[in-house]
């Protein structure tokens, strides 16, 4: 797998770990879309998360997280795209998927990413937009 | 990776409970698990399988007839659901019912043997390995149109239409025999409607526009986990321990599609939170407000919307309740009498911050607002709109609350300029906030008063004014103190003359100077611009200020709908200068016609059939 290859911080692919131990290998540009994961992963900060590529979520199940997952991918694949069907959620997971959704600050589409190619400039524009929108 | 096909049970290893549905929740508590349950479910269903399987091979002689009776391996005695008939239960069954048993039987066997004789065909034709022959067998099979063919009922001699129906046995049915099936078989269900199409998607899209949450790519998951949840909201028993924010975006959703009623409500009543934003509370009775002061002891922030029925008595409620209330918005509150609201800031006035209040006609009043000086100490912001009750003396007596920081008035009494002044030169200085809306008669002095006292302003806004000239936005803008702003409006400042439209040789209303001046002073701050129907701005002046050598990063809504000089070229120049521009509204701009937008901003009011643009050939230019 790619994932073992090169360092942490270029590698294509990055795990996600549910509480449960449950894995996920996700594209790491899939990942983007969560501020919270993005942070984390962010070589800049040297968080051992970006060392290793693998993030644990203590306070998420995995029947949550593989819809956290499949969101991303979901994102990713229609994101620069106009008329995107919606995902469907399940309504039983409803209210977990939200508070995952809000743990992970996805609360906005992450077009800010789009309009930028390079991922370091991306993280510290996001980073200075997240700035000038809690001080606004 | 292969753990993830471990059953997720609790294994008791970990304590630690991740966020659970309500479901779960109440399941949880009545000694049941939602996870059992799936589980018992996956079960049963691979019995049924096996069962089956069991029977057909029964049939074959392979086995003995007791195989076929496998019990549900993994079920659970506790099980819901009745278990599948197991011997015990079959000696006490009636002869009719075994033969009813055998018939089903039967059934699945002979099914099961035309699978297997269909797959065998298959493999057969796969080995004789010549595509050419299968695509004839194919066409033998079924006749095209227009050839002739037997019918299989009645054997009368046909022509194939595309329409022609299938038989039992595969043949062709002639016109009458296929109509006559066709009334035995049971109806078929109503095609479901095609949602989205061309004409619904766009609707969907231009609406989103409007709303001003149109964005390129998918929704945020929390949209769209917003969007479930409150198409399921009956099933909801509480929103558990979803902070405060997202609780506030749940309602705003629910209110979108008026389903707060009673039974909702308590949703939003936790007794941990001490806010609560009703946005629609239409369908909400007195005794529902009542209880959201029974239910939320430590409340502090209260906005209601459409409180038809906040009455005295809700208020007279309120009064008795040990709640200090630190902000108020009530909208609609109609019923509450003028004795019941200065009784309220007698009596509550004290820890009031923020007091807003919208549309009441008669029982909201300048002796209310002359309460305001004396019982509402610390109150920052006030804001009325639509408020038919109050005139100039009222507005005289905000003079008096130095606490104030933000002032918005829309009042349907004429006021007189001088008690604009007299408000401003008395608590200007701190005044962050200053909007006055259908202002007709404010004039000069009022932007004199502003460019002299205030100093930390952030929001002005001033509508309708038809006597506020370009020299005095000059005088306002030129060396003002103050430092920028962050939000301006000044729509429908303008001259009205229906005899000689065009002509302004007073210069009344924000013309070109004044536009400059704002410019120059508040470009680099402004984030929303609203010159809406200025008319007298000159093309000359749009041009200087969005120039090539002059950036608004900021600015990201701008609004000069019926600005007459406004072209394409100012459009286009107007996206440059604004790197950050996300909308920008032109409605009667009629020199606007085919203008390029860059990917991702909005135009809207465009005036040819499209209406608004999104999206430009012109690519990424950030």
């Amino acid at each position: 797998m790619s994932a073992q290859n090169g360092t942490a911080s270029t590698r294509k692919y990055v795990t996600l770990v549910s509480k449960e131990g449950f894995e996920f290998v996700v594209l790491r540009e899939a990942t983007l879309v969560s501020p919270a994961i993005r942070s984390m992963l962010d070589p800049e900060r040297n968080f051992l998360e970006a060392q290793t590529g693998r993030c644990i979520f203590q306070d998420i199940s995995g029947s949550v997280l593989e819809y956290v997952v499949q969101y991303m991918h979901y994102w990713y694949q229609y994101k620069d795209k106009e008329d995107v069907p919606d995902m469907d959620i399940p309504v039983d997971l409803c209210l977990e998927v939200l508070m995952a959704a809000d743990f992970l600050r996805m609360d906005r589409n992450g077009v800010l990413v789009l309009l930028l190619g390079a991922r370091l400039s991306v993280w510290r524009f996001v980073r200075d937009q997240e700035h000038h929108f809690t001080t606004a | 990776m292969s753990r993830r096909n471990q059953p997720d049970r609790p294994t008791g290893r970990r304590n630690i409970v991740g966020p659970q549905s309500a479901l779960t929740d109440f399941l949880a508590s009545h000694n049941i698990s939602a996870n059992r349950i799936r589980l018992d479910a996956e079960a049963r269903r691979r019995a049924a399988e096996a069962s089956q399987e069991g029977q057909a091979d029964q049939a074959n002689g392979d086995t003995p007839a007791a195989e076929a009776d496998h019990d549900t391996p993994m079920a659970d005695a506790d099980s819901p659901a009745p278990p599948p008939p197991t011997r015990s239960t079959r000696r006490n069954e009636t002869t009719a019912q075994a033969a009813k048993r055998k018939k089903d039987q039967e059934k699945a066997i002979d099914k099961i043997k035309a699978r297997k004789k269909s797959k065998k065909a298959q493999a057969d034709s796969d080995d004789d390995d010549d595509p050419l022959t299968s695509l004839f067998e194919a066409v033998k099979a079924t006749p095209l149109p227009g050839q002739m063919e037997n019918c299989e009922i009645c054997s009368k001699r046909f022509t194939v239409t595309p329409y022609s129906r299938a038989g039992p046995n595969g043949g062709l049915l002639c016109n009458p025999c296929g109509k006559e099936l066709e009334k035995d078989a049971p109806k078929k269900k109503p095609a479901k409607k095609p949602t989205g199409g061309p004409t619904g998607r766009r609707r969907t899209v231009q609406s989103r526009i409007l709303d001003g949450t149109y964005t390129l790519g998918a929704k945020s998951l929390m949209t769209l986990c917003i969007k479930t949840l409150v198409k399921n909201i009956d099933l909801a028993d509480e929103l558990g321990d979803l902070p405060p924010r997202v609780v506030d975006k749940i309602g705003r959703e629910m209110s979108k599609l008026r389903l707060v009623d009673s039974k909702t409500l308590d949703l939003f009543l936790q007794s941990s939170t001490d806010e609560v934003k009703i946005y629609d509370a239409a369908k909400l009775t007195s005794d529902d407000l009542l209880r959201i002061f029974q239910q939320v002891p430590n409340l502090k922030h209260l906005k209601i919307k459409n409180a038809i029925q906040f009455k005295d008595e809700v208020m007279a409620y309120l009064l008795d309740r040990d709640i200090e209330l630190k902000s108020l918005y009530l909208l609609g509150a109609n019923l509450l009498s003028e004795e019941m609201w200065n009784h309220f800031l007698k009596e509550k006035g004290t820890s009031l911050q923020s007091f807003q209040v919208y549309f009441t006609d008669r029982y909201f009043g300048d002796s209310t607002l002359a309460m305001l000086p004396k019982h509402c100490p610390s109150l920052k912001r006030f804001k009325i709109r639509h408020i038919q009750n109050v005139t100039g003396a009222g507005v005289k007596s905000l003079a008096k609350v130095k606490s104030l920081e933000h002032l918005g008035l829309q009042l349907h009494h004429t006021v007189h300029p001088d008690i604009y002044v007299h408000v401003i030169n008395e608590i200007g200085a701190n005044l962050r906030t200053f909007s006055i809306q259908m202002a007709l008669t404010a004039d000069n002095t009022v932007l004199d008063a502003l460019h002299a006292k205030c100093r930390a302003l952030q929001k002005l806004r001033i509508n309708d004014s038809e006597v506020m000239t370009d020299e005095g936005f000059v005088r306002l803008f030129a060396d003002w103190a103050n430092p920028g702003l962050r939000f301006l409006d000044l729509s429908k400042c303008r001259q009205l003359d229906s005899v000689r439209p065009r002509e302004n040789p007073d210069g009344v209303g924000l013309c070109s100077n004044g536009f400059r001046a704002l410019m120059e002073h508040s470009g680099k701050t402004l984030q929303h611009l609203n010159v809406h129907a200025c008319r007298h701005i000159s093309r000359e002046a749009f041009e200087d200020v969005f120039g090539p050598d002059k950036t608004y990063p900021n600015l990201t809504e701008l609004e000069i709908s019926f600005c007459e000089e406004v072209n394409d070229f100012i459009v286009g120049s107007a996206f440059r200068s604004c790197p950050n521009l996300r909308k920008m509204n032109v409605f009667g701009c009629m020199k606007v016609k085919d203008v390029k937008v860059p990917r991702g901003r909005i135009l809207v009011g465009v005036p040819n059939a499209l209406g608004m643009v999104i999206d430009g050939d012109q690519g990424v230019s950030v």
